[in-house]
């Protein structure tokens, strides 16, 4: 809005006070509005936030898949396997891949994850004369040769 | 439309500029732009521009005479640089108006120009002579000839104009390495599935998600919640959970180790890495645990070749075995 200065003066020595005036006396002129197109989403808030307008862009995050096609935005909440190592590197921290052991001489587990070692001989035909012996303790797994020893 | 006599007004005073008396002073403004020469402009700022009614202003930079043309330049003083040129042929009839706009910023997704505007010229004689007089070029400080705020409209901030749809990079288990690694974690990059989507956008419930629309308050209430949304299908079965963030993610699944001599190199199963549950040792003998003590007992000796990195048993040369009841 702009005043002129000399007009203003006079409007001040009106006294205080509030004037109500009528439309026809004040109504603004046409050519002073700019109406703007709204057809569609003006903007966005989160939470009751500030708006956010122009290019938006709508990131997928922590396990938040977003996907687009023809328009359509599909939302997958699916998680994050890794949310350890996320949580590790989102706080700038290192975590070294942990190793596993998943052979023993190119021999996986079984169904069950166990590995099972057996003190047998298969090139004998009664196999359970071995002196090998191999049982789990509380210190873990004995592998032992039944017999005496010299020492 | 205007009424014919609105331009002949115009010719008599500042309109479309602010007025300022320091433009009348010979000795601020030795060559004026005369009051005739603009009789009417109007300019749009486009949505990149970052124009801020409250502090920049439209104004008119600079005057060049130019082989029988004279050219106007203006610009805005916010802080992304734009211009809009107009040009006059020297004997160009009055009221001749002109729509001019600059170019777009570098924005992907920007389309309309960071200013547009038209130019409505009187009689330009004697801007052309002024101009000459000034040696060809006339630059004017940026609060001499200021575009009327009601001329321009802003559209900064005023509507949503596209939306693009990306993710953060999945979080993968690197590679093991004998090394320590010690390079500080990257900021994760954005991986685009669809950028500068404009036109009617709607959102699908996935896996989990359940999405609620609340018109009275314009809401759009996002949830994750198990079960709710898409049932699992065979897509996500065959991914084992997860959901593809590129084609190329299918084929190019983390390598769980290198190739070596021996063996050829392993990738996971798995698009974010690492090892399967049914492809790892969890118990030997029914021992489990993070660390399983193999433990050599009578006539039994149990080391560990680093070279070769195997773990040896053999029986104690000294040991005599006895078979049946020891």
């Amino acid at each position: 809005m702009i005043f002129d200065r000399d007009r203003i003066v006079e409007i001040t020595q009106w006294g205080i006070g509030t004037y109500v005036f009528t439309r026809a006396a004040t109504e603004i002129v046409s050519t002073l509005f700019i109406p703007a197109q709204e057809p569609g989403v003006r903007a966005l808030t989160v939470d009751g936030k500030e708006f956010i307008t122009g290019d938006v862009c709508l990131v997928g995050a922590d396990g938040v898949v977003l996907t687009e096609q023809d328009g359509v935005i599909r939302v997958d909440v699916v998680g994050v396997p890794l949310f350890q190592r996320a949580a590790c590197d989102a706080a700038g921290k290192k975590k070294q891949p942990q190793r596993f052991v998943s052979t023993i001489n190119d021999c996986g587990p079984d169904e069950f994850g166990n590995f099972t070692i057996t003190a047998t001989d298969l090139n004998i035909a009664n196999n359970d004369t071995t002196v090998l012996r191999v049982y789990p303790s509380d210190f873990g797994l004995f592998i032992e040769a039944a017999g005496r020893s010299n020492i | 439309m205007s009424k014919p006599g609105f331009y002949n007004d115009n010719e008599y005073r500042a309109y479309p500029f602010i007025y300022n008396d320091a433009n009348d002073n010979p000795a601020v403004r030795p060559h004026p732009l005369p009051d005739e020469t603009i009789v009417d402009a109007g300019f749009i700022v486009g949505l990149d521009a970052e124009y801020d009614d409250a502090t920049d202003r439209i104004y008119l930079a600079q005057l060049v005479s130019a082989s029988n043309n004279l050219i106007f330049k203006f610009r805005s003083t916010s802080s992304s640089a734009f211009e809009v040129i107009f040009q006059r042929s020297g004997n160009a009839a009055e009221w001749l108006t002109e729509y001019s706009e600059s170019g777009t910023n570098d924005s992907t997704c920007s389309q309309e120009p960071m200013l547009s505007g038209f130019l409505v010229t009187g009689k330009i004689e004697s801007a052309v002579a002024a101009c000459v007089a000034a040696g060809g070029v006339l630059n004017f400080p940026s609060n001499a000839y200021v575009i009327e705020p009601a001329r321009v409209q802003n559209l900064n901030k005023s509507y949503l104009r596209s939306v693009s749809v990306g993710n953060y990079a999945r979080t993968v288990i690197p590679p093991c390495s004998d090394e320590e690694d010690t390079t500080p974690p990257e900021e994760p990059e954005i991986i685009w599935n669809a950028q500068c989507v404009r036109g009617p956008i709607r959102f699908k419930e996935g896996y989990n998600a359940k999405i609620t629309q609340i018109s009275r308050s314009n809401e759009l209430v996002f949830t994750a919640q198990k079960g709710a949304g898409a049932k699992p299908d065979d897509a996500l079965c065959t991914n084992y959970g997860e959901i593809p963030l590129t084609e190329d993610e299918l084929t190019t699944k983390p390598i769980i180790y290198e190739a070596t001599d021996d063996k050829p190199e392993k990738r996971s199963k798995f698009l974010s890495g690492g090892w399967s549950c049914k492809d790892l040792i969890f118990t030997i003998n029914g021992l489990g645990g993070s660390n399983v003590n193999l433990v050599g007992g009578k006539n039994i000796q149990i080391g560990y070749s680093d070279e070769y990195k195997a773990i040896t048993v053999k029986m104690l040369e000294n040991a005599q075995g006895q078979c049946g009841n020891g």
